[in-house]
């Protein structure tokens, strides 16, 4: 514990001991800021205010922990329940079932606890990347070995009373630091070729011959004294604010760049190998302090394009060498403004989807026109600049960076689309020269498309991630069958997993086509605004993958189920009525599951043909593979009752990972053969064609009887809603509250509704809500035979289940 | 498989039924040590992982004893029992 008044407010005040200190060379440089600097302890290093004693916590390994006590605590309940059973059953008494029990609620309790820990880490935490622990461990320890983590925290959460004075000393002692590594550049030039002097960077003598290092060499011990004091202090300071400002404003982009240059350095020159340079900077240990520093200081700073066109070691205006900045991606998050430039500057523009949400997500701002056209460029690769190698590499961090960054990632993906899915098919193709993706670049890009279509995206950035799997699944259908890597493939997979609600209410729906006001419009209400055909041509693609099959067949085993059983809850008593209708009111939510398989039975025929399309013309290694991927699909198929949602969902496993269909491929030492699997999957497509269209003949229906009221007028029924009062349902829109004025009004003057695709969204939603109406499905009388065909009395054709693992 | 006697088919179904809760538990609570290996440290930590594994071993002792309890119950065909049916299926 230390007293912030105690410390003096001046940075050349010495204070041994009060950095961290490593062996190596002596300090140099009055400047140094020697005082303990106001740094941060890491926050996820949450000393639990005034509790006892630090804690360490990698706030997303805790998490994992929570949850597997939640779910332990889950498993214990069922437990008891069978145990309850097995000993009621036994005629024993249950006290162990109790004592289970017991130890059932300790767990919970205990998940409390955690959960609350992480809580507490969180509220700490604001500027750390959570998901490299090891890199800020050190200098957590660090600053809590030179005793300030205490006045460090209250400066950097502003809740001690020595707040202001303590920015602006930190602020100063920041740019002493940069001012230290500016130094030691100038002695190095100094030391160096009169004419480097203009430039401070290692790499000027080059050109002329000299080699580089050499000025450094001479110059070594006091540059590397310099380098070394500034970057302790660095460290020391940890995230606090602004420590960081001072210090990257003063050393601005063109100093950053030198010292990335000298950090990681460059690949050997022509003129051959020399020994390294004494140098106060070590990678391992620096890199990552940098890198959280400078992720900080991309949130406080708006890194524009000017500031990036001077980010190069050229002394020019209009060059972002953003290769330099690879080692400092992943160390730290970025502010989302910065990457998209980054972005930009990397892949192109790219698409903007139709009607995107651009500028309603938080923090994504455009850049101006005339820099994104012109201007600013990166650093193309050259002698003595970054190879292909470094570029991939540099591209692949960037993907990553973005991967993790949540309010970008959807917004990113969706504009890269339609070039990723081009690109990638053609290097699919196995031409023989490299065209298309590196295979790092593929997975990084799977990584990202994956993220962005996951559930946790769908939380951060809802109308991102609508955009985004709307933008898919019409680029799926655009792209067509084309090859594409089957890592990128098993990327649509979260995205089909994160909307399967969403897609099988489109594509069951009694009417096709954009409803209001069930999601308004925006991106959700474009959702439903996708074609059965891209969704089917979207799934087509995620089977075809093979991995995680299992899992997008349950989807549609899970929609049909809780659709049935929310419709089971929601008309209750119903079938009470008087005089008994024709139809059950639950028929149309049965016909609506079977339809969800169907539609996923019928993308799994696509997948299949697919597959033995692609690999019909092509040799050994296409022929195992093609196996493998029938196998899975027809295990798959396997376990589908058509008929029966719930059953579908028992049987189905979720599959197997890309990973372990990769791995399959290449453990297949012979040809196997895959009739048995081609004749399951032709079976189910033949199951899958005996079910009716049944939502045309439905519609038909409905517009029949509603053409004949006159002559023949719908029964109304009365029904007990769910808050108990009763409602009679005249089938008449206007009288049943369907149609509420001109907006609503689907019937056109005549009376008869307009053919479904003339309507309006809101139209058509009081449309559909009409047709699903209590007396339309009970006095639709052709609903019986429709479930009865769909039903069927006949066996399905399909196989009993069996597990068809590959070799297995 | 026969079983002709209505209380031991009783007995065996209470024996999968406990070997199932038995194994899933023991599964779950496996995953919770997984899980915290290393995601903090401290002393408050080690008194939670302290009082995880403890109940962990509670819970595995009182599924143990109700196992026995079912081994031991009148009218348990012994040796002829059958495996508790594996609880998940493997399957692509």
């Amino acid at each position: 514990m230390v007293d912030p008044g105690a410390v003096a407010p001046l940075p050349d005040v010495p204070r041994p001991g009060a950095l961290p200190t490593r062996p190596s060379p002596p300090r140099a440089g009055a400047a140094a800021p020697r005082r303990a600097l106001p740094g941060v302890t890491p926050a996820a290093v949450a000393s639990a205010w005034g509790g006892a004693g630090r804690v360490m916590v990698d706030l997303g390994r805790l998490r994992g922990l929570v949850a597997a006590v939640r779910a332990a605590g889950e498993v214990l309940r069922s437990a008891v329940r069978s145990l309850v059973w097995a000993l009621s059953l036994l005629g024993m008494p249950v006290v162990p079932a109790a004592r289970l029990d017991r130890v059932g609620a300790a767990l919970d309790a205990e998940a409390t606890l955690l959960a609350g820990r992480v809580t507490r880490a969180e509220e700490a935490d604001g500027l750390l990347p959570a998901r490299t622990p090891h890199r800020w461990r050190a200098a957590a320890e660090a600053s809590v070995r030179s005793g300030i983590g205490d006045l460090t925290a209250r400066a950097a959460f502003g809740r001690g009373p020595t707040a202001t004075a303590d920015s602006t000393v930190a602020q100063a002692a920041g740019r002493a630091a940069a001012r230290l590594l500016s130094r030691a550049a100038d002695q190095d030039a100094a030391t160096g070729a009169a004419r480097a002097r203009a430039h401070p960077d290692a790499r000027s003598g080059r050109r002329l011959g000299i080699p580089a290092g050499a000025g450094r060499a001479a110059a070594g011990p006091a540059r590397a004294a310099a380098e070394h004091s500034a970057l302790d202090a660095l460290s020391a300071a940890g995230d606090h604010a602004d420590f960081i400002a001072g210090f990257f404003d003063e050393l601005g982009p063109a100093g950053l760049a030198s010292l990335l240059t000298a950090l990681v350095g460059r690949p050997p020159l022509p003129l051959g190998h020399r020994p390294t340079p004494p140098t106060g900077l070590d990678p391992r240990r620096d890199v990552p302090v940098l890198g959280r520093a400078f992720a900080a200081y991309s949130r406080l700073r708006s890194l524009d394009d000017v500031w990036l066109g001077q980010f190069n070691t050229l002394g020019r205006t209009d060059r972002a060498d953003v290769v330099l900045l690879r080692p400092l991606l992943g160390a730290g998050r970025l502010d989302p403004g910065l990457l998209d430039r980054l972005g930009r500057l990397a892949f192109g523009a790219g698409r903007e989807p139709p009607g995107g949400t651009r500028g309603r997500s938080a923090r994504v701002d455009t850049p101006p026109p005339a820099a994104a056209s012109g201007g600013l460029r990166p650093l193309p690769p050259g002698p003595g600049r970054p190879g292909a190698t470094e570029l991939v590499a540099y591209q692949v961090a960037l993907l990553d960076a973005i991967t993790v960054t949540p309010s970008l990632v959807a917004h990113f993906a969706v504009r890269h689309l339609g070039e990723l899915l081009g690109v990638a098919s053609v290097g699919a193709l196995g031409l023989p020269v490299r065209t298309g993706l590196s295979e790092q670049a593929t997975t990084a890009w799977s990584r990202l498309i994956a993220t962005a279509g996951s559930q946790s995206i769908r939380r951060a950035d809802p109308a991102g991630s609508a955009t985004f799997v709307t933008g898919l699944a019409r680029a799926a259908d655009t792209a067509g069958g084309s090859s594409l890597p089957p890592r990128l493939r098993t990327a649509f997979v979260p995205a089909l997993h994160t909307y399967a609600d969403e897609i099988y209410d489109t594509v069951t729906a009694v009417v096709p086509g954009q409803i209001a006001p069930a999601e308004s419009v925006g991106p959700a209400g474009a959702l439903r605004a996708v074609p059965a055909t891209a969704w089917r041509a979207l799934l087509r693609e995620g089977l075809r993958g093979g991995a995680m099959a299992g899992l997008l067949g349950r989807d549609a085993a899970a929609f049909g189920t809780r659709l049935e059983e929310a419709t089971a809850e929601r008309t209750q008593g119903w079938n009470r009525t008087p005089a008994g209708l024709p139809a059950s009111p639950r028929t149309l939510s049965y016909l609506r599951a079977v339809r969800a398989q169907a539609f996923f039975a019928e993308a799994l025929g696509d997948a299949a043909d697919a597959v033995v399309r692609e690999h019909a013309e092509a040799g050994a290694e296409h022929r195992r593979q093609q196996a493998v991927l029938l196998d899975l699909l027809g295990t798959v198929a396997t376990s589908i009752d058509l008929r029966n949602p719930a059953g579908t969902f028992e049987q189905l496993g979720v599959g197997v990972t890309v990973v372990e269909v990769e791995a399959m491929i290449r453990e297949r030492y012979r040809d196997a053969p895959s009739a048995e699997s081609r004749r399951i999957l032709a079976d189910l497509r033949a199951a899958t064609a005996a079910i009716p269209r049944w939502s045309g003949a439905y519609e038909e229906s409905a517009r029949l009887l509603w053409r004949r009221r006159a002559g023949d007028p719908l029964r109304p029924v009365t029904v007990t809603e769910a808050d108990g009062r009763r409602r009679a349902y005249t089938g008449d829109p206007r009288q049943d509250g369907y149609i509420t004025g001109p907006a609503t009004d689907f019937l056109d003057p005549t009376g008869v509704p307009r053919p479904a695709a003339a309507m309006t969204p809101a139209q058509r939603g009081a449309y559909l809500a009409w047709l699903e109406s209590p007396a339309m499905v009970a006095n639709n009388d052709r609903l019986p035979v429709l479930a009865g065909m769909a039903g069927g009395a006949e066996p399905a054709p399909v196989p009993p289940d069996r597990v068809l693992r590959p070799g297995g | 498989m026969m079983i002709s006697d209505g209380a031991s088919a009783g007995v065996a179904s209470a024996l999968a039924a406990t070997r199932r809760a038995r194994h899933e538990v023991a599964a779950a609570l496996e995953r919770v040590l997984a899980a915290g290996a290393g995601a903090w440290e401290g002393t408050a930590a080690e008194l939670s992982a302290g009082r995880l594994r403890r109940l962990a071993a509670e819970a595995l002792d009182v599924l143990d004893d109700a196992i026995q309890v079912c081994e031991r119950a009148p009218g348990h065909p012994l040796g002829t029992l059958p495996q508790a049916p594996p609880t998940s299926r493997a399957i692509g």
